[in-house]
C-alpha cells in the first residue's frame, strides 16, 4: 500500500476537500474500471467528479479502480484503436525545460484507417525533472492538465497508470487521476474554491499531482495517461494547435500558483 | 517655464545696462513662446457643423528663428508631473524609445533597456522596461500571433488590449543575423479592462479567471484617462542568443534570397501522424509554432518537405532524405537531413525560390 506524507497545510486543505466531495455525494466507491462520461454542463458551475482523490493523510487508493483503464488505446484494455498521431514537446517555463508532454490521437479503426463512427480518443501525459525554474530552487509541480475538446459533446474519461519500464508507453505513474470535470480551473482556482468551478464545456481537466521532487515527500515525475474519448465528426488537427493544453502549478504545499499553455492535438 | 538668461557679467553703465536687460528679456521671451508651441502640437480645429464640409487647416505660422547664443542640443525642460506635458527625451542606443500617450496630455517618452523574452509553454513575451523602472510593457504572442499587450506602471496604473483588439503590433521577419524588431504603431490599450497582470500568472487563460474583471486600478488622481496608446520598436536577438531558446542539438539553417535566416530545431515539439492510405508525416515545431514538415508515401519515399506557405514536392525536393525506418515501429527514432533543400513560395511546383534548407533534424522516439 502506498502511504503518502504531507504537510500540516496540505493535511487542512485535503480534509476541507474530501468532506466536500463526500458532502456533494460525487466520490464514487463502487469498482468501476472504464471510461467515466462529463456530459455537455448546462449551469455556470461544475462539480468535480472524484475518481482516486486523496484522503486526509495525502494518500490514495492504490485499488480504487474509478475512472481507471489497464491499459492504452488499442490495446486488450480499450480495443479496437489505432494510433494516428503521436508527439513529443518540452514543457518550459521561464525559459527553462522542466520536463516533456507527450500528446497522442487514436481513432476507433483498423489498419490505419479510422471508421465511420468518427470516435477519438486524445491522450497526455507528462514527464517532469527536477530544473529550478524560480528562484526557491524548486522543481515544477503540475496539479492539474487541462485538456480543449469539442464543447458541444459528451465526453468520456479515463486514466493509465502505466506499469513498468522508462518508455512513455509504460512508465509507472505513483500518484493516480484524483478529479475530472468541464472547467479550466484547477486546485485552489480560485482560492478556497474546493470542488466547486466555473464550468467551460471546452476543456477537460485531470487533477493528478506530477512532480519529480515533491515536497510532500511523494515524488511522481510521470503523471498517469489522461485519455478523453469524443466523438469528432470533421476528425482532428494533425498539426498540434497553439494553446490548447494548459498546465498548472496550483500550490498544494505553497508554491506560487503558475500556469502555461501550450500546444496539443485538438479535434476539429 | 522658460528660464531667464542672466547676461550680466558686470555693471555697465546706464543706457547700454539697461539694454543688454532688455535684449536679455527678448530673447527669453522668444525661447518660451518657441518652446511651448513645439509641446503643444498642431492648433486643434473645431469640428464643423453637421451638413458643412470641414474648414480648411489653419496655415502654419512662421518657424521662429532660434537665436544663435542657444547650443544646436536637444532642450531639456523642467520636468512636469508625469501625466501632463511630456519630456522631449533622446534614448541613445541600446536603449529603445517607448512612446506613450496617457490621458490627455501629451505622450510621454521613456528610454528602456534591452527587450526581454520570455518562454512559457507556446507563448513567447517581449518586455520591455524602462531606465527608472516606472513602466513595464509586455507582448504576448503564440503562433506567430499577438495575444495581448498589456503596460503597467510602478504607480498602479494598468492597460491591456486582447486578440484582435491588438492593432497595430507587427511581429517582423528575422534578417541575416536572425534578430527580428517588434512593432508597436499607436496601439490602443483600455485601463483595467483587461487584467494587465504580469507575473507568475500571466501565462494563464483568462478564462480560467472566470468573466473579466477590472483588475488594474484607476490610476493616481482623476487625470488618467480610460485609455493609453502605446508605440515603440522592439529589437529582439537571435534565438540562440536568448538563455533557454537557443537550439542545442541538430538543427536547419533556413535562409531567404534577401539574406534572412534562422535556426530551426523543433523545440516546440515533434511527431508524426498517420494518414488513413497510410502515408506518414513527420512535423518539427520551434516556440514560435512554426511547422517544418516532411510527408512520406507508404513506401517510406519523401513526396514533399514544407515550412509554412513554402514546399517542394517529388523530386525537386532535392537534399532531403532520412534514416530508414524500423520495421513495424512508427515511433522509432527518426533522423532526416537537409542538404541545400529549396522550398519554393505558393506550392511545391512553383519555380519561384522562397527558403534554402541545410542541417538536420532528429525525431526522438515516441514511445
Amino acid at each position: 500500500m502506498t502511504i503518502l506524507r504531507t504537510s500540516p497545510r496540505r493535511l487542512a486543505a485535503l480534509a476541507a476537500s474530501a468532506a466536500a466531495a463526500l458532502g456533494a455525494g460525487s466520490l464514487s466507491l463502487s469498482a468501476q474500471a472504464a471510461f467515466v462520461t462529463l456530459p455537455v454542463v448546462s449551469g455556470s458551475t461544475t462539480t468535480l467528479t472524484a475518481c482516486n482523490p486523496k484522503n486526509a493523510s495525502g494518500a490514495q487508493s492504490p485499488t480504487l479502480a474509478t475512472c481507471k483503464v489497464t491499459g492504452l488505446p488499442g490495446s486488450a484494455a480499450i480495443p479496437g484503436y489505432i494510433l494516428r498521431s503521436s508527439r513529443t514537446a518540452a514543457i518550459t517555463v521561464n525559459g527553462v525545460n522542466v520536463g516533456t508532454l507527450y500528446d497522442r490521437v487514436w481513432c476507433l479503426g483498423t489498419g490505419t484507417t479510422c471508421n465511420s463512427t468518427n470516435t477519438y480518443i486524445l491522450g497526455a501525459r507528462i514527464n517532469l525533472n527536477a530544473n529550478a525554474w524560480d528562484p526557491s530552487g524548486e522543481s515544477f509541480e503540475i496539479n492539474d492538465l487541462f485538456r480543449a475538446i469539442r464543447s458541444a459533446a459528451s465526453a468520456d474519461v479515463a486514466y493509465f497508470m502505466g506499469t513498468s519500464g522508462t518508455s512513455a508507453d509504460t512508465a509507472p505513474a505513483f500518484k493516480y487521476l484524483e478529479y475530472t470535470g468541464r472547467t479550466l480551473q484547477g486546485l485552489n482556482e480560485p482560492s478556497g474554491s474546493g470542488l466547486t468551478k466555473t464550468t467551460n464545456n471546452g476543456w477537460a481537466n485531470f487533477r493528478a499531482d506530477t512532480n519529480a521532487d515533491d515536497p510532500d515527500g511523494g515524488n511522481s515525475p510521470w503523471s498517469p495517461w489522461m485519455l478523453v474519448r469524443q466523438v469528432c465528426p470533421s476528425g482532428y488537427n494533425t498539426t498540434a494547435q497553439t494553446q490548447k493544453i494548459r498546465l498548472r502549478q496550483g500550490g498544494e504545499e505553497g508554491q506560487p500558483p503558475t500556469a502555461l499553455l501550450t500546444s496539443a492535438y485538438v479535434c476539429n | 517655464m522658460a528660464r531667464v538668461i542672466d547676461v550680466r557679467d558686470g555693471r555697465p553703465s546706464g543706457a547700454a545696462h539697461w539694454a543688454m536687460v532688455a535684449a536679455a528679456v527678448l530673447v527669453a521671451a522668444v525661447i518660451g513662446i518657441g518652446l511651448a508651441r513645439g509641446l503643444a502640437g498642431p492648433p486643434a480645429t473645431e469640428a464643423p457643423a453637421a451638413g458643412q464640409a470641414p474648414a480648411a487647416p489653419a496655415a502654419k505660422p512662421a518657424p521662429t528663428k532660434p537665436p544663435p547664443v542657444l547650443p544646436a542640443r536637444t532642450v531639456l525642460v523642467d520636468a512636469a508631473p508625469a501625466d501632463a506635458e511630456a519630456a522631449l527625451v533622446d534614448c541613445r542606443a541600446p536603449m529603445q524609445a517607448l512612446t506613450l500617450a496617457l490621458g490627455p496630455g501629451a505622450p510621454l517618452t521613456v528610454c528602456a533597456g534591452a527587450t526581454q523574452v520570455r518562454q512559457m509553454g507556446s507563448m513567447r513575451s517581449y518586455l520591455a522596461q524602462d531606465g527608472g523602472r516606472q513602466w513595464v510593457l509586455q507582448v504576448d504572442t503564440a503562433g506567430g500571433e499577438v495575444l495581448r499587450v498589456a503596460l503597467q506602471g510602478r504607480d498602479g496604473r494598468a492597460y491591456a488590449c486582447e486578440g484582435s483588439d491588438c492593432a497595430g503590433v507587427t511581429l517582423g521577419r528575422h534578417d541575416a543575423r536572425g534578430t527580428r524588431q517588434v512593432t508597436l504603431r499607436s496601439v490602443a490599450l483600455r485601463a483595467g479592462g483587461v487584467t494587465a497582470e504580469i507575473g507568475a500568472e500571466a501565462a494563464s487563460s483568462a478564462e480560467a479567471r472566470g468573466p473579466t474583471a477590472s483588475t488594474g486600478t484607476a490610476g493616481a488622481g482623476t487625470a488618467d484617462a480610460a485609455r493609453a496608446m502605446v508605440s515603440a520598436r522592439l529589437a529582439v536577438g537571435a534565438d540562440d542568443q536568448l538563455p533557454g531558446l537557443a537550439c542545442t542539438g541538430p538543427t536547419v539553417a533556413i535562409s531567404a534570397p534577401d539574406g534572412a535566416s534562422q535556426k530551426f530545431c523543433g523545440q516546440g515539439g515533434a511527431g508524426f501522424d498517420i494518414a488513413d492510405d497510410g502515408t506518414r508525416t513527420y512535423q518539427f515545431q520551434d516556440f514560435e509554432g512554426r511547422t517544418l514538415a516532411v510527408k512520406l508515401d507508404a513506401q517510406h519515399v519523401i513526396t514533399r518537405v514544407s515550412y509554412g506557405p513554402y514546399a517542394c514536392e517529388g523530386t525537386a525536393c532535392t537534399g532531403a532524405s532520412m534514416s530508414a525506418a524500423e520495421p513495424d515501429n512508427d515511433a522509432a527514432e527518426r533522423s532526416f537531413f537537409f542538404g541545400r533543400t529549396t522550398l519554393f513560395e505558393a506550392g511545391g511546383s512553383s519555380k519561384r525560390a522562397g527558403l534554402q534548407l541545410n542541417g538536420s533534424l532528429v525525431l526522438q522516439g515516441q514511445p
